[in-house]
């Protein structure tokens, strides 16, 4: 028996810490953790969701799993970006101002 | 030339497209073209072309006049063809030829060719000579197309190129800064009065369907009763522009200052034509002039106020010429008084008898007033006093005008001046309003014009104790001014010649023409042809008045009020009388230097109506320009503000945008955030 | 309160705090690091909602890989070593982050703790031989298209990492 409250409040929590994270971080990679943190936030409620409903296909579960794939892919393709912009401006800070060309 | 078969020898019908009518009017156009094309320097080739086309215009309009007494006239001949303006407006632009606008074409081509001869011997020696002839020439065929039109497009066609000439004329020695001021003003005022002319005649032309005068006659006769108020503010549009045109109060004041022109021009525009156009005006329309009693009582009271006013304004002023030019507004209240007081259903009759004989005295004394300031070399008062005691030639000339200017019998001021006041003391005794308040103002006149008439007659032949000297010295064969004898007055002022320009002592007196080539003259004096002109004039002034007994003037001269006349002939007497005693005495032999000074200042500027005219007019017109002007300005500044506003704008966003992506991210978010916040609760 | 929930509650305030300090840490290591105990914490959370499968995949794949990425990444970038200020953006800018993410965090909970209410439910968990029957039969179809999806995405990090972009390509251009 568990309240769903409790997991609730943590994607809430969650969701908000990570977007806190991509809004107030200037390092690219750091921006990266906050959308982790979202990520995590959507696959914790995916699963919460599919643990108090009755579902025969296992949809929540799945989808998180799901979730966790494509975050890797998008964590691999990021970090490729990351250093391309590194390569080409010498610094990943996503608060400098871009030039105009 | 017209062949045998085509003319009908009993009637004096032309059976051509070409009718007289149609010369009269383009003759004098074709003069001013020849002129401006013609010649480049010869002012002698201007006056040939000059007199001829006004010898051939004069002789026209007595075809004309003869086609008429024998009953050939064409009523309205064709001009340039029917305008299509489409089916609500039928615009013909035919002319009108009837038995009293010929005889006015007849005078103002008579007037037009001496007042072209007199110029070119008074302003012989201008250089701009060509442009006054050609100017003459135009004004008088835009006159003539006034007088003989049946079409009110026409009349606005040749009423606003009269009044495009007459600055022209006015304008004539724009050297001057007051003939420029005075041609600007003359321009102006007639201009504002004209402004209702066309809407008086546009409301006329559609209620009538049709823009020719006839129909809108006819038309405005049987629709006068259902659309009174129409008729009754078209009636007054039109009498506000004749009342600018001929100087009636309250636009009288541009005549007077008017005679900056060169006298000829004065001669031509404010005795014979112009300002008699609109008495011509009206007397087409005056058949509904008399259907609008409202109408009746404003011309009325506008014409009396008018000639009573100018006739004391005449009798006060300094400068002679403007004594004419203030009794020409008078007696132009007096045509139009004659049009007011008709019989009812009559023709115009009256007024046109008037206007007649006013050309032919007035033309002649503006005339001879030119001759006289050539000889003494100025009009004021000091210069003109005694000129005719010393030059004797102008003297049977300027008596005879100034008598028929007076109204004495026979002559032929007193013939049509007589009628009219005949007519209102008839209607008068009938209950007629306006016709009473006409017979006060009519007997003020008659009094108040012999007044001035005298007065300038007595100021003319003065002679002073000097005067007799050098009279018995027989020195009067100068026209020097040291020899006028009014000398010991005008040691300090300076000598002018007959622009009024000062003149160096030693520098000669403009050459004299004489077109006779007989010797050198004592003095100077017009070619021939100019003084058989004058001579013509002051004929016509005497022996004119018979043609009321002729059948082209229908008047009822047969029921005269003998009573009436007597006793207006001895207020005459009388009030000459009172005038040749004050004048007694007097230094110029001047009646009015028995006035208090002031009233005779304020008399010479007409009241000072022209400071109300600034005053009333230019200066609001002025500040509502600048407020416009202002407006405007402050409107362009706006308008270029904006862009530098939208430019500020556009820079304060650019500064707000940092161009950093995590403020712009911050600010996503949080529209996001309101978005779904306002999703939630409005849900 | 249950037992699961006490267990639920000690998971998820790991979390949390693990995650409010990875944002919120001066050191970027430090703040690879807490991301994570917050994700390992956060597979505890699994557990006790009944997805063992997902808590064993969450530790394999992001704790496992993921972060050691991440941590790729910030040596390949000259990451600085110990603390910085530089890392985190202007107050002004922090403190709106904070009321945006506090909002968020706001609306998102009460939205959806008012969608599922706050019935005691029990949890229906194991049953991983479920799971594994469902991806592969169920979902069969996504998983491959998530497979070429990998595939794709190493084909396209492969592609930018040698793609000629940047000063160094430009001054060997020039030297040559």
């Amino acid at each position: 028996m568990i309240h769903p409250v409790l997991p609730m409040l943590l994607v809430g929590i969650l969701f908000g810490v990570g977007l806190y994270g991509v809004l107030a971080r200037r390092n690219a990679v750091l921006v990266l953790i906050g959308v982790e943190l979202m990520l995590a936030a959507a696959g914790l409620l995916f699963v919460t969701v599919g643990s108090l409903t009755a579902d025969p296909l296992r949809a929540g579960q799945s989808m998180t799993v799901f979730i966790i794939t494509i975050a890797a892919a998008e964590i691999a393709v990021a970090l490729a970006v990351i250093l391309a912009v590194f390569r080409a401006r010498g610094n990943i800070d996503v608060s400098q101002r871009g030039s105009d060309d | 030339m017209p062949s045998a078969s085509r003319l009908d020898t009993q009637s004096l019908a032309l059976d051509l497209v070409l009718q007289p009518s149609h010369l009269v009017v383009l003759l004098p156009a074709a003069v001013s073209v020849l002129i401006l094309v013609l010649t480049r320097r010869s002012a002698r080739g201007a006056f040939v072309i000059a007199a001829i086309g006004g010898l051939l215009g004069l002789l026209a309009a007595a075809a004309l006049l003869a086609q008429q007494a024998r009953g050939g006239a064409v009523a309205d001949p064709r001009t340039i063809g029917e305008l299509k303006v489409g089916p609500a407006l039928a615009v013909p632009l035919r002319l009108q030829v009837d038995r009293l606008m010929v005889l006015v074409a007849v005078a103002v081509a008579l007037v037009s060719l001496v007042v072209q001869v007199f110029a070119r011997w008074y302003l012989y020696s201008d250089p701009r000579y060509r442009q006054f002839a050609a100017t003459v020439g135009l004004f008088t065929a835009a006159m003539q197309l006034v007088v003989l039109s049946g079409d009110v497009l026409l009349i606005l066609v040749g009423w606003e190129l009269m009044g495009w000439c007459s600055y022209l004329l006015i304008g004539h020695e724009s050297e001057r800064a007051k003939a420029r001021r005075a041609s600007y003003k003359a321009f102006l005022v007639t201009r504002i009065a004209d402004a209702p002319f066309a809407i008086g005649l546009a409301v006329l032309a559609l209620g009538a369907r049709s823009t020719s005068i006839p129909q809108i006659v006819q038309h405005w006769q049987s629709a006068a009763a259902d659309h009174g108020t129409a008729l009754t503010a078209a009636l007054l549009c039109v009498i506000c522009a004749v009342a600018g045109k001929s100087a009636q109060v309250p636009f009288q004041d541009w005549l007077p200052d008017a005679m900056e022109g060169p006298t000829p021009a004065s001669a031509l525009i404010h005795a014979a034509t112009m300002v008699a156009a609109g008495t011509v005006v009206l007397a087409k329309l005056v058949a509904l002039l008399e259907l609008s009693g409202t109408a009746r009582v404003v011309l009325t009271i506008v014409a009396s106020v008018s000639m009573v006013g100018a006739a004391v304004l005449a009798f006060c002023q300094h400068d002679l010429k403007r004594l004419l030019a203030w009794s020409t507004v008078s007696q132009v209240g007096l045509m139009l008084l004659g049009l007011a007081v008709l019989p009812v259903r009559e023709p115009a009759d009256l007024g046109i008898s008037h206007l007649l004989s006013h050309a032919m005295f007035k033309a002649l004394l503006f005339l001879l007033i030119g001759w006289l300031s050539v000889l003494v070399g100025g009009t004021i008062v000091e210069r003109q006093s005694g000129a005719l005691s010393k030059h004797l030639a102008v003297r049977w000339l300027v008596g005879i005008g100034l008598l028929a200017l007076a109204g004495v019998p026979p002559l032929v001021g007193f013939v049509s001046k007589d009628l009219i006041v005949d007519e209102a003391a008839r209607r008068g005794v009938d209950g007629d309003v306006s016709a009473r308040i006409a017979f006060v103002a009519l007997v003020c006149v008659v009094a108040l014009t012999a007044a001035y008439t005298t007065r300038m007659w007595l100021i003319l032949v003065h002679r002073t104790g000097r005067q007799r000297v050098v009279v018995r010295e027989a020195v009067e064969d100068s026209y020097d001014i040291r020899d006028v004898g009014i000398v010991e007055m005008l040691a300090g002022s300076p000598q002018v010649d007959v622009h009024g320009r000062p003149l160096r002592r030693d520098e000669p007196m403009p050459p004299v023409v004489d077109d006779d080539d007989d010797g050198p003259l004592p003095e100077p004096q017009p070619g021939a042809g100019a003084r058989t002109g004058l001579q013509l004039l002051a004929i016509l002034s005497i022996v004119g008045g018979a043609l009321i007994f002729s059948p082209m003037l229908e008047v009822d001269w047969e029921n005269a009020n003998l009573w009436l006349i007597g006793a207006s002939l001895v207020l005459m007497a009388a009030v000459a009388l009172l005038v040749r005693l004050m004048s007694i005495g007097t230094v110029y032999g001047d009646a009015a230097a028995r006035l208090p000074l002031p009233l005779r200042s304020s008399a010479s500027r007409g009241f000072d109506v022209d400071a109300g005219y600034v005053g009333l007019v230019a200066r609001p017109v002025v500040a509502l320009a600048r407020g416009v002007a202002r407006l405007e300005g402050g409107l362009d500044r706006g308008v270029q503000a904006l862009p530098a506003l939208v430019t500020r704008v556009a820079g304060a966003g650019f500064r707000l945008h940092t161009r950093r992506p995590t403020s712009g991210l911050v600010a996503v978010a949080l529209g996001v955030v309101l978005v779904g916040l306002m999703g939630v609760i409005w849900w | 309160m249950t037992t699961y929930d006490v267990l639920f509650t000690l998971a998820g305030a790991i979390s949390t705090g693990a995650a409010v300090l990875a944002v919120s840490t001066k050191h970027l290591v430090h703040s690879a690091l807490w991301l994570v105990v917050a994700l390992a914490s956060l597979s505890g959370c699994y557990l006790v909602l009944g997805a063992e499968f997902v808590a064993l995949v969450q530790l394999l794949v992001y704790v496992g890989a993921i972060v050691v990425l991440v941590l790729f990444a910030l040596m390949l970038t000259r990451a600085p070593i110990g603390r910085s200020r530089d890392h985190d953006t202007p107050l002004p800018q922090r403190a709106a982050a904070l009321v945006v993410g506090a909002a968020t965090a706001a609306l998102l909970s009460a939205v959806l703790i008012s969608a599922f209410g706050n019935d005691a439910i029990t949890v229906r968990g194991g049953s991983t031989h479920v799971l594994a029957s469902q991806i592969f039969g169920t979902w069969v179809w996504p998983f491959e298209l998530l497979s070429a999806l990998l595939l794709i995405a190493l084909v396209a990090a492969l592609a930018l990492s040698r793609m000629p972009i940047g000063r160094r390509d430009d001054s060997e251009a020039d030297a040559r």
